[in-house]
C-alpha cells in the first residue's frame, strides 16, 4: 500500500480529483451523497475502479466526461483533466473538451449510437466537430478507424445501421467512434459487461491495446475483479460512495482491505463447489469507513 | 429416480412466415435431490427448456416425464403438478408485483390452494429466507435488488415444491449480493428435500452450485458433464 | 444477526403515487390546472350559496342588462342574471364529465384489458369492434344517438360514452398484452392463480394508472363536446342553464349584447384550459426524457 503512495507523487497528472463530493436531493427533501470525499490521481496508465452499485463508480465517471445528471451537486478542490479545471468548464466548452481530450465508452453500444444514422456517419461525425477535414479526409480516417479496431470490410460495415451490429461489432464501433479524435483519456464504464463471456476478453484486450499504443490514459470502471487485476496497472476499490482501499491492480487479490478481501473471495467457482461462500459483513465494513 | 425424464424437445414459434426453432431436440435428465446446471449465452434456448418444465410454455413437442408422469402438450398445470414445480425468476424488478403488499404476495398462493394457517406459514417462509415478520408491510419497490430476490424465494418455497427452477436468479445482483443469495439457496437444499434446476450464463455460478450440467448453444445441447 | 440484518438497507423511493404527487406540484402548469379544477369543482359544489340570484328566475323588465353592480355580468334576453347562470352551469358540464368518465373508462378497460389478455381470436374480434366504432366521428354519432334517444343530460352522457370508450381499450389492450410477457404474471401463474383473481388481482393494477392518465388528457376534450352537444340544442335543456346553450341564445343578440354569448364562452374555455394545463404538466411529467 506505501508504494501506491509513491505512485502518485511519482506520476505527472492526467486526472487530479481531491475531495470530490457529488450529492443529489432526494423526494424526501433532503440530501443524499452519492461520491463522498473521492481523491485520487493518475497519469497516462491504466486504472480500475471497481466497486459494486451504489459505490458511485460510474457517477464519478461521468462526472469526469462532463455528463453528471443535472441534478447532481458536485464540489471538488481539485477536478482536473489534462491539466483542465474541469468546474470551470462551461456546457458549451464540453463537447469539444469531451471529443479531444476525454472519450467515453459505456456499457450498452447501442444505447449510445443513433439508431437512425448509417455507423459510417457517426463515426465520421465524431471527426467533424474537431477538425476542418475535406470529406473524404474524413471518411478515410472513420474507415482507418474501423480497421484498427478489429472489424473486418470497413467499408461495407460503413453503411450498416446500429441495430443490424452484434453487441461485440458495436462496442467496437463506439471504440472506434472515441478514439478517432486521439483523446488523451478514454474512459470505459463496464464495457463489455453487456457481452457474451467469450467476447469480453477480446474487446478489452483491443481496448487495452489501443490505449497503450497511443500512450492514453484509461480508466476502467468494472464490477469484476478478475478484469481489473488482469488488465490494469491500479485500482481503486470504492463502496458507498468512498474511496476504501487502492493499489495495484495485481494485488487486488491479496489485499487485507476488508472490503476488497472478501469482494475478492466472494466469487463462486468451481473450487467453491459445495461450500457456503464468504459473505460481506457490512456492519463492519460501514465501520471501518 | 429422475424427477425430469426429457426426450426429444422441439419448441419453435412464428415470426411472420418463419418458424423459428428457439429449442432442438433436446433431451436430459435430472435426477431426484440433485442440483442440474444448464449454461448458455442469451438466445441459446436455455430459458425456454426452463419455462416448458414450470408449465409457462405449452407448445412444445416431444417426451416430457415430469415427477414420472408424461406431461401433454397444451395442457395446463393444474393440482399438484402446478404445486410441486415452481421457479424464481431473473429479474427482482419484474418478478413481484408492484401494487402488492410482501404479505398480500406471500398469502395468495396460499389462499389459492386453500392452506390452513395463512398468516404463519407467511411467517415462516420469511424466516426462512433471513427476514423477520415486519417486512411483510411492505411493498417491493421499498426493498433492494437482493431483499427482493429473497421474497421470490420465499414464495417459490411456499407450496413445498419439490422441483425449483432457477432462470438466472443472480444475474441482476451484485457479486456480495449473489453471494448471499446462492448460500440462501445452498442452506435452503441441505435442510429439505428439493431438486435444483438452474439456468445461468456464468459458468462460475454453475460450477460452483451444480452437481451435473450441460451446455445449449443454438438451441441444442452441444456438451454435457 | 439475520441475512436481512446484514444486507444493507435500500434506499427507500416513496410509493409511486406519492411522486405523482409531488411531481405535480413541481409542475407549474399542472398546480395551477389543479387549482382551477379544484375552483371548478367547488364552485359546482355550493353554487346555491355563492349563486346571487336564481339562475332561473326571470325579470322581463330588466332583461340584456350590460355588466355591473348588480349584475356583474349583465342579464340575458329572460333577464335572468348571467354570473348565477355562469355559476350553475358548472353542474352540468362537470356532471356531465363525471358520468362520461364513469361509464366509458370501466368499458374501455374492460374490452381492452381482455383482448390484451386474452390474446388470439378474443382479442382481434374485440379490437376489430373498437376499431368500427373508434371509426365514426364522435360528435355526428353522438347526435345521432341523441336524436335517436332524445336530448338531455343522461343522453348526452351516453351518447359520449358509447363513442368514447375505444381510445381506453386501445391502450389498456396494449398495456395488458405487454403485462402478460412480464415475470410477475408468470410468476402468479406458477401460484396457480388464474381467471378473475389473476386479472383483477394482477394485471388491471397496472392498466389503471395509464389509464388514468389517458383520461386527464381527454377531460378538456370532453366539456368541449359537451358545450358543442349544448350549442346545437341537443344537451341539457332550458330553462336549466348550460354554457354551450348559453352561448347559442347569445349569437341571436351578439352584436348588440355581446356578453350574453361572451361570457359563457370564456367560461369553456378557462374549464377546458384548467383540465389541458393539467394534462400538459402530466404529459411533461411522465415524459421519459426528463432528468
Amino acid at each position: 500500500m506505501a508504494c501506491a503512495i509513491f505512485w502518485i507523487r511519482a506520476v505527472t497528472d492526467l486526472v487530479a480529483v481531491e475531495n470530490l463530493r457529488i450529492s443529489f436531493p432526494t423526494p424526501g427533501g433532503g440530501r443524499f451523497t452519492a461520491v463522498d470525499g473521492l481523491s485520487f490521481a493518475m497519469g497516462p496508465e491504466k486504472l480500475g475502479i471497481v466497486g459494486e452499485s451504489g459505490s458511485g463508480k460510474t457517477l464519478t465517471a461521468l462526472t469526469l466526461a462532463g455528463l453528471a445528471p443535472k441534478a447532481a451537486q458536485i464540489t471538488a478542490d481539485r477536478l482536473e483533466v489534462a491539466g483542465q479545471d474541469l468546474q470551470k468548464l462551461s456546457a458549451r466548452d464540453w463537447p469539444k473538451f469531451r471529443g479531444d481530450t476525454v472519450g467515453l465508452v459505456m456499457q450498452d453500444p447501442r444505447s449510445a449510437l443513433n439508431p437512425s444514422l448509417p455507423i459510417g456517419r457517426q463515426v465520421e461525425e465524431a471527426l467533424r466537430f474537431h477538425h476542418r477535414l475535406s470529406a473524404k479526409e474524413r471518411r478515410d480516417r472513420a474507415l482507418a478507424a474501423l480497421e484498427s479496431v478489429g472489424l473486418p470490410n470497413p467499408k461495407a460495415l460503413s453503411a450498416l445501421y446500429p441495430h443490424q451490429l452484434s453487441g461485440g461489432m458495436g462496442q467496437r464501433v463506439m471504440i472506434a467512434a472515441m478514439l478517432i479524435n486521439e483523446p488523451k483519456l478514454l474512459i470505459a464504464d463496464e464495457p463489455t459487461s453487456a457481452l457474451d463471456e467469450a467476447l469480453r476478453e477480446q474487446v478489452l484486450e483491443l481496448l487495452v491495446g489501443l490505449v497503450e499504443s497511443r500512450k492514453m490514459g484509461l480508466i476502467l470502471i468494472s464490477h469484476d475483479l478478475v478484469q481489473v487485476a488482469r488488465h490494469c496497472d491500479r485500482a481503486l476499490v470504492m463502496y458507498r460512495g468512498k474511496l476504501v482501499d487502492q493499489g495495484p491492480a495485481a494485488a487486488l487479490p491479496t489485499s487485507t482491505n476488508l472490503y476488497t478481501s472478501t469482494l475478492w473471495a466472494c466469487r463462486p467457482s468451481a473450487t467453491t463447489h459445495g461450500h457456503l461462500l464468504p459473505v460481506l459483513d457490512r456492519a463492519a465494513i460501514e465501520a471501518s469507513l | 429416480m429422475n424427477i425430469v425424464d426429457v426426450a426429444g424437445l422441439n419448441v419453435s414459434f412464428r415470426r411472420g412466415r418463419e418458424d423459428i426453432r428457439v429449442v432442438d431436440d433436446v433431451s436430459l435428465t435430472v435426477a431426484e435431490g440433485e442440483t442440474f446446471g444448464l449454461i448458455g449465452a442469451s438466445g441459446s434456448g436455455k430459458s425456454t427448456v426452463l419455462r416448458v418444465l414450470a408449465g409457462l410454455n405449452l407448445e412444445w413437442s416431444g417426451a416430457i416425464g415430469l415427477f414420472g408422469e408424461a406431461l401433454t402438450p397444451r395442457r395446463r398445470f393444474e393440482g399438484e403438478l402446478r404445486r410441486r414445480v415452481q421457479m424464481v425468476f431473473q429479474h427482482p424488478y419484474g418478478s413481484l408485483h408492484p401494487s402488492h403488499s410482501i404479505r398480500g404476495i406471500l398469502s395468495e398462493p396460499l389462499i389459492v390452494h386453500r392452506r390452513p394457517d395463512v398468516a404463519r406459514r407467511v411467517t415462516e417462509a420469511l424466516a426462512q429466507v433471513g427476514f423477520g415478520p415486519e417486512i411483510a408491510d411492505r411493498k417491493p419497490h421499498q426493498l433492494s435488488g437482493g431483499q427482493r430476490q429473497r421474497i421470490a424465494i420465499a414464495r417459490a418455497l411456499l407450496l413445498d415444491p419439490d422441483l425449483l427452477l432457477l432462470d438466472e436468479p443472480t444475474s441482476a445482483l451484485d457479486t456480495s449480493v449473489q453471494a448471499e443469495i446462492l448460500n440462501l439457496l445452498t442452506t435452503i437444499k441441505q435442510a429439505r428435500p428439493i431438486t435444483y434446476i438452474l439456468v445461468s450464463h456464468d459458468r462460475d455460478v454453475i460450477a460452483h452450485m451444480c452437481d451435473r450440467q450441460v451446455e445449449m448453444r443454438a438451441g441444442r445441447i452441444v456438451a454435457a458433464a | 444477526m439475520t441475512l436481512a440484518h446484514m444486507e444493507a438497507a435500500a434506499t427507500e423511493t416513496p410509493a409511486p403515487s406519492l411522486r405523482l404527487l409531488r411531481s405535480i406540484w413541481a409542475s407549474k402548469t399542472a398546480t395551477i390546472g389543479l387549482i382551477l379544477i379544484a375552483l371548478l369543482l367547488l364552485t359546482a359544489l355550493f353554487a346555491p350559496l355563492i349563486a346571487p340570484y336564481d339562475p332561473i328566475a326571470q325579470d322581463i323588465n330588466n332583461r340584456l342588462l350590460p355588466p355591473s353592480a348588480t349584475h356583474w355580468f349583465g342579464t340575458d334576453g329572460f333577464g335572468r342574471d348571467m354570473l348565477s347562470r355562469i355559476i350553475f352551469g358548472t353542474r352540468p358540464s362537470l356532471g356531465l364529465l363525471a358520468l362520461v368518465i364513469a361509464t366509458s373508462l370501466p368499458i374501455g378497460l374492460i374490452v381492452g384489458v381482455t383482448a390484451g389478455f386474452f390474446g388470439g381470436w378474443v382479442e382481434r374480434v374485440l379490437m376489430r369492434i373498437t376499431d368500427i366504432v373508434m371509426a365514426f366521428p364522435q360528435l355526428v354519432l353522438a347526435l345521432a344517438f341523441v336524436a335517436m334517444l332524445g336530448p338531455g343530460l343522461i343522453n348526452s352522457a351516453l351518447a359520449l360514452t358509447l363513442t368514447g370508450w375505444p381510445a381506453y381499450a386501445r391502450q389498456s389492450r396494449t398495456e395488458a398484452a405487454a403485462i402478460r410477457q412480464s415475470d410477475f404474471l408468470a410468476a402468479a401463474q406458477m401460484a396457480g392463480i388464474r381467471g378473475p383473481r389473476l386479472l383483477f388481482g394482477h394485471v388491471l393494477p397496472l392498466v389503471l394508472p395509464g389509464a388514468i392518465i389517458r383520461v386527464a388528457l381527454d377531460l378538456g376534450g370532453i366539456i368541449l363536446a359537451a358545450a358543442a352537444l349544448g350549442f346545437i340544442g341537443l344537451g341539457v335543456q332550458p330553462p336549466t342553464p348550460e354554457w354551450g346553450t348559453m352561448v347559442a341564445d347569445g349569437t341571436k343578440v351578439i352584436f348588440d349584447q355581446w356578453w350574453i354569448a361572451a361570457v359563457p364562452g370564456i367560461a369553456i374555455l378557462l374549464a377546458s384550459l384548467a383540465f389541458n394545463l393539467l394534462a400538459d404538466g402530466l404529459r411533461d411529467i411522465l415524459d421519459p426524457r426528463r432528468d
